[in-house]
C-alpha cells in the first residue's frame, strides 16, 4: 500500500480516523472491566499502616500557628499539654481501636455516615484517651539530616511507644523525607518497649526492626539512631539521654552503629532549615507569613517561592540562628492564587550554594 | 498536674525545639469524619475509573483492583492535603499510574525468568468477545514503548488535557504534545502494516 510511503507525521495528532479508533476501542474495553468493591479493604489497610486519623486537624491546627494568613503574627509556639503528655507506660495496649471516629460533638457538619464507622470503638471514653495528639516524628531527608512532622494517630501504648511506632512503621507526608531503614513489619511488635526514668530513656527494638534488605551506610544508619532519640524524647519532652537496646542487649544496629550506650540528641543531626509548614498546605490569597528554624552561617537564610515551571514568584532573605543555636525565621510574602515551591535554605560560607541545608514546602493558595 | 502551656528548650544542646499547639475542642471527630468523607466521595467518584484506568495501562485485569486499592490507601494517608475530593483525583491517578509501572517492572523480572509462553495465548480477558477492529487497535497500542501508551491511555480515554497528563505522568507539557504525536503515528501505521498484511 502506498500509505506505506506517506511521511509519518502526517499522522500526528491531527488524525481524526485513528484518534477515533483508539477512543473507541479503549471505552469499550474499559466497560468490560467491572471492579469489585474494595472500599472497606481500602479503609482498613489505610489504618493498619499509617492512621491517617487526625493528621487533618494536626496540620490545619499547626499550620494555622505558624502561617499566619491575613497578616497576624502569632507569637511562640506554645504546646498544650494534652492528654497524652505525661508518662507514657498507662496506656491499654488495645488502645489503637479505640481512636476510629467518636460521634462529631459541638460541630454538627461533621457527623460521619454511619458507613464511615467502623463499630469497633469500645467505649466513650476513647475520645480523648485513644489518640496521641501533636506528636513529632522525626525522618530523614537530603543530607541524611532529620526533619519534623506533626501527627496526631490512635495511642498505640503511650506517647512515646506511639510515636516510635510510628516512626518505625509510617511514612512521612513530605515527599523530601523517608522513614529511613526501619522494618516496617515490626511497628506494631510487642517487643518494643520504652522506658522512662527521670529524663532519661531507654528503647528496646527487636533486631528485626533494623531492616538490612536494602543497603544501608552508615551516615544513614546514625541518622536512623538520631532520628530515633529525637522522636522519642520529643514525644514525652524528655530531655535526658536515650539508651537503644536490641532485644534487651547492647548490639551493633544494621551492623554499622553500636548502641547500648546512653546518646543524647546530636544538634548536627538536624538539618539546618525546617519550615514550619505542613506539606500541601491550602492558603487563602493574601500576606503570607512563613515560620521555621534555622542555624546558618552569619544567620543569614535565603527563601524563594517558585511556580511550578520554576519561575520565581518571590524571594528574599531573613535572619535566623547561627554559630551553634537554631532560632526561628519568619518572613512575610504576597502571593496570587496558585501552587507554589516555598524553599529556604541556609547558605554556604560563599553565599550561593545551598549544601548547606534546605527545606522546601509546597502551599497551594486559593 | 499538666500545665497548660508548656516550652521545652534544650540549651545545652543548642536546639531549642518548640511544638504545637491549641486544639479546637472536637479535633479528632473532625479530623476522622473529614478523612472518611473524603475518601467516600472520592472512591464513589473514581474507583471504577481508577481500576479501569490501570487495566487499560496493564492490558489485563490482573492487578487492576490491586493497584486501584494501594492508590486509595496511599491517598487516603494524604487526604490532610486537599481540601476537596476533586483536588485529589491527579495525586490518585499518579499513584495508578506509578503502581501500574511497578506490576510492569515486576512482570519483566518474572519475564525474564520465566521462558516466553507459546504464540501469546489470550488472557481470560481477552477471550471477552470483542470486535476485530477493537482487538486490532488494542494490539497495536501494545506495540508502542510505554511512555507512549501511558500518553494515549490518558489522553484518549481518560480525555485528560496535556497539562493533567504531563502530571500525572511527571513529565514536560511538551513531552506530552510530542509522545502524543509519535504515538498516534506509529499507531496509524501499525494499523496501517497490519491491515495491509491482512489483505
Amino acid at each position: 500500500m502506498s500509505d506505506d510511503q506517506r511521511p509519518i507525521t502526517l499522522h500526528g495528532p491531527e488524525d481524526p480516523e485513528t484518534e477515533q479508533r483508539l477512543r473507541d476501542a479503549l471505552r469499550r474495553e474499559a466497560d468490560a472491566v467491572h471492579p469489585g468493591n474494595r472500599l472497606d479493604a481500602i479503609r482498613t489497610q489505610a489504618r493498619r499502616g499509617s492512621p491517617p486519623v487526625g493528621r487533618t486537624v494536626l496540620g490545619l491546627v499547626a499550620a494555622a500557628l505558624v502561617l499566619v494568613v491575613g497578616g497576624g503574627v502569632l507569637g511562640t509556639v506554645l504546646l498544650r499539654n494534652g492528654s497524652g503528655g505525661g508518662a507514657d507506660t498507662a496506656a491499654p495496649a488495645n488502645a489503637r481501636t479505640a481512636s476510629e471516629p467518636p460521634a462529631a460533638s459541638s460541630s454538627g457538619s461533621v457527623a460521619p455516615p454511619a458507613s464511615a464507622t467502623p463499630p469497633t470503638t469500645p467505649s466513650t471514653s476513647a475520645n480523648s484517651a485513644g489518640v496521641a495528639t501533636g506528636l513529632p516524628v522525626y525522618w530523614i531527608g537530603p543530607g541524611d539530616k532529620l526533619f519534623r512532622e506533626f501527627v496526631t494517630v490512635p495511642d498505640r501504648g503511650g506517647r512515646a511507644l506511639t510515636a516510635v511506632r510510628e516512626m518505625l512503621g509510617s511514612a512521612p507526608a513530605d515527599p523530601d523525607y523517608r522513614r529511613g531503614p526501619w522494618a516496617e513489619s515490626v511497628s506494631d511488635s510487642t517487643a518494643i518497649s520504652v522506658t522512662q526514668r527521670g529524663e532519661d530513656l531507654t528503647v528496646d527494638l527487636p533486631a528485626a526492626a533494623f531492616d538490612t534488605s536494602a543497603p544501608v551506610s552508615r551516615a544513614e544508619a546514625m541518622a536512623a539512631v538520631q532520628q530515633l532519640v529525637w522522636t522519642v524524647t520529643a514525644a514525652v519532652q524528655a530531655q535526658g539521654s536515650v539508651t537503644v537496646l536490641i532485644d534487651g542487649k547492647p548490639g551493633q544496629a544494621w551492623g554499622l552503629v553500636d548502641v547500648g550506650a546512653p546518646v543524647r540528641r546530636d544538634a548536627d543531626a538536624r538539618s539546618a532549615v525546617w519550615i514550619d509548614l505542613e506539606e500541601g498546605r491550602q492558603v487563602s490569597t493574601g500576606t503570607l507569613t512563613v515560620k521555621g528554624t534555622s542555624r546558618a552561617f552569619e544567620g543569614t537564610v535565603q527563601w524563594t517561592v517558585t511556580r511550578p515551571d520554576g519561575s520565581v514568584a518571590a524571594e528574599g532573605h531573613t535572619m535566623g540562628g547561627s554559630m551553634e543555636t537554631y532560632e526561628e525565621f519568619s518572613f512575610t510574602t504576597t502571593l496570587p492564587a496558585g501552587t507554589y515551591l516555598v524553599t529556604v535554605f541556609a547558605p554556604d560560607m560563599s553565599g550561593r550554594a545551598r549544601d548547606v541545608g534546605a527545606d522546601t514546602k509546597t502551599i497551594v493558595v486559593r | 498536674m499538666t500545665p497548660d502551656v508548656t516550652t521545652m528548650t534544650t540549651s545545652r544542646l543548642g536546639a531549642p525545639a518548640r511544638w504545637a499547639a491549641e486544639w479546637p475542642e472536637n479535633w479528632q471527630s473532625v479530623a476522622v469524619s473529614r478523612a472518611d468523607k473524603l475518601l467516600e466521595e472520592l472512591y464513589e467518584g473514581q474507583w471504577a475509573r481508577m481500576v479501569r484506568l490501570a487495566a487499560l495501562l496493564l492490558r489485563s485485569t490482573d492487578h487492576a483492583e490491586e493497584v486501584a486499592q494501594d492508590a486509595f490507601v496511599q491517598i487516603y494517608r494524604r487526604l490532610h492535603k486537599f481540601a476537596t475530593a476533586d483536588d485529589a483525583v491527579g495525586y490518585l491517578r499518579t499513584c495508578v499510574v506509578n503502581g501500574v509501572r511497578s506490576v510492569q517492572r515486576h512482570r519483566e523480572v518474572v519475564q525474564r525468568l520465566q521462558p516466553p509462553p507459546p504464540a501469546a495465548p489470550p488472557g481470560p480477558e481477552e477471550l471477552a468477545v470483542r470486535a476485530d477492529s477493537d482487538r486490532t487497535v488494542l494490539a497495536a497500542l501494545d506495540t508502542l514503548p510505554q511512555r507512549q501508551r501511558e500518553v494515549l491511555v490518558l489522553r484518549y480515554w481518560s480525555e485528560l488535557s496535556g497539562k493533567e497528563i504531563a502530571e500525572a505522568l511527571g513529565i514536560s507539557e511538551g513531552a506530552v504534545k510530542s509522545h502524543t504525536h509519535r504515538g498516534v503515528a506509529a499507531l496509524r501505521a501499525a494499523l496501517d502494516g497490519q491491515e495491509t498484511g491482512d489483505e
